[in-house]
C-alpha cells in the first residue's frame, strides 16, 4: 500500500515537474512532512487561520491571519522564513494575509530570491522588484485536495486591550490648553468570518474638559462585518454605538484601482444621539442624521504618501470638501487635514498614529490581554466638528496598506528581524499529518 | 555608541536650523532642507533687544520641531515662549505658535545654485510671517574649508490671519524678513561654521558648533552685539 502511495505521488510530482530527488527522499514524505511541519511552525509562531495548499508549477499557497505581531511585515517574514525552509522544492510562494479570516492580498515571492535576500546576496531593491502584490489571485489556484485544512481558528477568542487615550486642545486663542487622559479598555471578538464585535469602556484618569467626561462610561459597542468582493472591492458595515455617543449604522464600499495606488469609496451613515445610560453624547447632537461621503485617494508608492479628497454630507450635516494628506514613516503616521469652513475659512488639524510597545503580543488564546498596536491621535486647531468623520470601525485602509509595496519598502528590515523568530527545531505540536488526499 | 545606536546611523549630519525653526543661518532661511524622514528638535534663546516678540521688553525662547515630511519638503512647527508677557490663558508667559514650510526647488549643481521657496508662520494668528525665495551657492571648496553664499528675497504676501475666528482677524499680520536678505557661511572641517547675515533689518553673526553629527550648538550675536543661541538634536524616524 505504501509502495502504491509513493508510486502515485511519484506520478503526481513528475506530472507537475517537481525536481525533488525521489531517490533521496520519498516525495510523499517530503510533501506531507513539509506541510505538516510548516503548519505547526506557524501555529507555534502564534499565527491563525492557517492553510497551506499546493498549486501547479511547484507553487505553494499559504494563507494566515496575524494578530500576534504589531508589524505585518514581521509576520510575513516569519511565514516566508518557515515556508522557504520547509518547501525546499517549491519555486514560488503565494502568501495570503487575512483579516478576520478573509483574504486581503496575494503576495507572490520567489523562494530563492527571498533566501538570497535574507543571506545578503541581493539588495532589498532587487528583492522588492521580484515581489508581486495584488488583490487578485496571482498564480493558478491551488489543486483541490492537495493541502491542509484551516488550522488555529481565530473565532471566539477574546482580546482585551488596555489603551491610553489622550486628548488635547492647545490652541484656543483665548483659552487655556486643555488635557485629558483616559484608560480605554477595548474588547474585540471575531464571531464569524468577517464579523467582529467591539466594545470599549472608558476610565477617566485626568480631565480638564467638561465635568461629564470625568465619569467612567461606555465608549463603543458595535458589530462590524467585513466583506470581500472580486476586483479589489471591499464592503464594511457596522451597527451599534460608536464614538461620541452616536448610535446607528455605517456602511462603506471601497474599490482599489491602478495597482492599488488609487481607490474610490462611498460611505453612508445613519446616526443618532440617543440618551443612553453611562454614555456621553457629542457636544452638538446629530439628530437622525443621514450622512454620505465620497472619497478618492491616491498613494505615492515611492514615498508612502497618501492624498485623500472627500466630499459629502459630514457627521453634523455640513456639506463640504475635506482634504487629507498622510505620510508614513516606517510604522509612524503623520497626517494633516483641511476643511473649508465659512467662519474660519480653512480649518486644519493633524492626525498622528504612533506604534505602541510591544511589537509582539502573547499568543492568541481564549482570553488575551495586550497593548494596542497603535495610538491614534487627532488634533484640530479649533474645537469644531466641521468635516468630521466618525470612527465606525470601517477603516480597513489601515490594514490593507500594510501590504502595499511602499509599506514593505519602508519596513523591509522587518524581514530580517523576522528571521530571529524563525527557529527550525521540532515544533511543539506533535507531527500531525494534516494533509488531505 | 549608545547614543549613535539610539539616534540611528543613517542620518548624515544635523542640518543647520535658524532661530525661526527652519533650515537657515541665524534668522534667514537658506536653500537647503533637512533630509527626508529626519527630525530636528531644538530650543533657542533670543536676547530681548533683538527679539521679534515684545522687542526690548522680554527675552524670547523659541522651541521647534522640524521634520523632513517629504523629499525636499521641510515642515516645521514651534512655539515661542515669552516669559514676562501676560498670556490669554492667564499665565505670565505668552506663547506664539508658528508653522512653516520650506521646499527645495533646485539642488545645487556646478553652475546652478540651490534654490528654495518657503513661508514662515503661515497659519493661525500670524506674527512672524515671511514668504521667501532664496538661492545658495558654494563658492569655494578646499580640503578643510567651504564657503557658501546665500541671497534671497522675502515678501509680505500673506496679509490676513488664516484659520482664526472672525473677531481675531482685525489684528494686523506681523512680518519679519521683508526685502532682500543674504548671508555668508564659512564651514571649517564640517565642525565649525562662521555665519554672517543681513536679515533685511539688521546684521547678525554667529558660530555653529557641530558637537556630534546629531548635535548642533549655535552662538549668535544678533545686531552684532546681542548674545543669543540655540541647541538642537537630529534623529531619523
Amino acid at each position: 500500500m505504501r509502495k502504491l502511495s509513493i508510486f502515485m505521488w511519484g506520478i503526481f510530482f513528475s506530472f507537475f515537474g517537481f525536481r525533488t530527488s525521489f531517490a533521496e527522499q520519498p516525495a510523499t514524505e517530503t510533501f506531507e512532512y513539509a506541510i505538516s511541519t510548516c503548519q505547526n511552525y506557524l501555529i507555534d509562531a502564534g499565527l491563525e487561520n492557517i492553510q497551506i495548499q499546493l498549486a501547479r508549477h511547484q507553487i505553494i499557497w499559504i494563507s494566515y491571519e496575524n494578530r500576534r505581531y504589531r508589524n505585518e511585515i514581521t509576520a510575513l517574514g516569519i511565514v516566508l522564513g518557515y515556508a522557504s525552509e520547509c518547501f525546499g522544492f517549491a519555486n514560488q510562494l503565494v502568501i495570503i494575509p487575512k483579516y478576520r479570516n478573509i483574504p486581503l492580498k496575494f503576495i507572490k515571492v520567489d523562494r530563492r530570491v527571498f533566501q538570497q535576500y535574507i543571506q545578503d546576496k541581493i539588495s532589498a531593491a532587487d528583492f522588492i522588484e521580484n515581489l508581486e502584490i495584488s488583490f487578485q489571485p496571482i498564480s493558478e489556484k491551488p489543486l483541490v485536495g492537495y493541502g491542509s485544512q484551516h488550522a488555529h481558528s481565530s473565532l471566539y477568542k477574546i482580546d482585551l486591550i488596555a489603551n491610553p487615550g489622550i486628548r488635547a486642545q492647545f490652541a484656543r486663542p483665548h483659552d487655556s490648553a486643555q488635557l485629558q487622559f483616559n484608560l480605554l479598555t477595548d474588547i474585540s471578538v471575531t464571531l464569524a468570518k468577517g464579523l467582529q464585535v467591539n466594545g470599549q469602556w472608558i476610565f477617566p484618569i485626568y480631565d480638564e474638559f467638561q465635568p461629564e467626561e470625568s465619569k467612567s462610561r461606555l465608549g463603543q459597542f458595535y458589530l462590524s462585518q467585513f466583506i470581500r468582493f472580486p476586483a479589489g472591492t471591499f464592503l464594511t458595515a457596522g451597527v451599534g454605538l460608536f464614538d461620541l455617543g452616536c448610535t446607528g449604522i455605517s456602511t462603506e464600499i471601497k474599490r482599489f484601482l491602478f495597482q492599488e495606488r488609487f481607490s474610490f469609496s462611498a460611505r453612508l451613515d445613519y446616526l443618532n444621539t440617543h440618551s443612553l445610560k453611562n454614555v456621553l453624547q457629542l457636544d452638538v447632537p446629530c439628530e437622525n442624521n443621514l450622512s454620505y461621503l465620497f472619497q478618492a485617494q491616491y498613494r505615492f508608492d515611492q514615498v508612502n504618501f497618501l492624498t485623500k479628497v472627500s466630499w459629502g454630507r459630514f457627521l453634523l450635516g455640513d456639506k463640504r470638501w475635506r482634504i487629507d494628506i498622510v505620510r508614513r514613516f516606517h510604522e509612524l503616521e503623520l497626517g494633516f487635514m483641511g476643511v473649508w469652513n465659512e467662519s474660519l475659512e480653512f480649518l486644519t488639524g493633524m492626525t498622528v498614529r504612533i506604534p505602541f510597545p510591544v511589537s509582539r503580543y502573547p499568543r492568541p488564546g481564549r482570553i488575551r490581554v495586550r497593548t494596542p498596536r497603535f495610538i491614534p491621535w487627532n488634533y484640530r486647531y479649533l474645537p469644531c466638528y466641521d468635516g468630521f468623520i466618525l470612527d465606525t470601525g470601517n477603516n480597513f485602509e489601515q490594514i490593507t496598506q500594510q501590504f502595499s509595496l511602499s509599506f514593505i519598502r519602508a519596513n523591509i528590515h522587518q524581514f530580517k528581524t523576522a528571521t530571529r523568530y524563525v527557529k527550525l527545531q521540532q515544533p511543539s505540536r506533535s507531527r500531525e499529518l494534516l494533509v488531505q488526499k | 555608541m549608545l547614543l549613535a545606536a539610539i539616534l540611528g546611523q543613517r542620518t548624515p549630519v544635523n542640518a543647520g536650523i535658524s532661530l525661526a525653526g527652519t533650515s537657515g543661518l541665524i534668522n534667514i532661511p537658506t536653500a537647503q532642507v533637512i533630509t527626508d524622514q529626519q527630525v530636528t528638535i531644538g530650543i533657542g534663546y533670543v536676547n530681548r533687544n533683538s527679539a521679534y516678540l515684545e522687542t526690548g521688553r522680554c527675552d524670547n525662547f523659541p522651541f521647534y520641531v522640524v521634520l523632513g515630511y517629504l523629499p525636499r519638503l521641510e515642515f516645521s512647527a514651534g512655539v515661542t515662549f515669552v516669559p514676562g508677557q501676560r498670556s490669554y490663558d492667564g499665565t505670565n508667559t505668552y506663547k506664539d505658535g508658528i508653522v512653516s514650510l520650506q521646499y527645495l526647488l533646485l539642488k545645487e549643481k556646478k553652475i546652478i545654485p540651490a534654490v528654495a521657496i518657503g513661508a514662515r508662520d503661515i497659519y493661525s494668528f500670524i506674527l512672524l510671517n515671511t514668504t521667501f525665495i532664496v538661492a545658495s551657492k558654494t563658492i569655494l571648496t578646499q580640503s578643510r574649508t567651504k564657503i557658501r553664499l546665500h541671497l534671497g528675497y522675502g515678501s509680505d504676501l500673506i496679509d490676513h490671519h488664516l484659520g482664526v475666528p472672525k473677531k481675531d482677524r482685525k489684528f494686523p499680520v506681523g512680518h519679519t524678513i521683508v526685502g532682500v536678505f543674504g548671508g555668508l557661511e564659512i564651514n571649517w572641517k564640517g565642525a565649525l561654521h562662521y555665519m554672517l547675515e543681513y536679515d533685511s533689518q539688521k546684521i547678525n553673526s554667529g558660530f555653529r558648533f557641530r558637537l556630534h553629527p546629531h548635535f548642533n550648538f549655535d552662538l549668535h550675536f544678533l545686531n552684532m552685539k546681542d548674545l543669543s543661541g540655540s541647541l538642537n538634536l537630529s534623529f531619523d524616524l
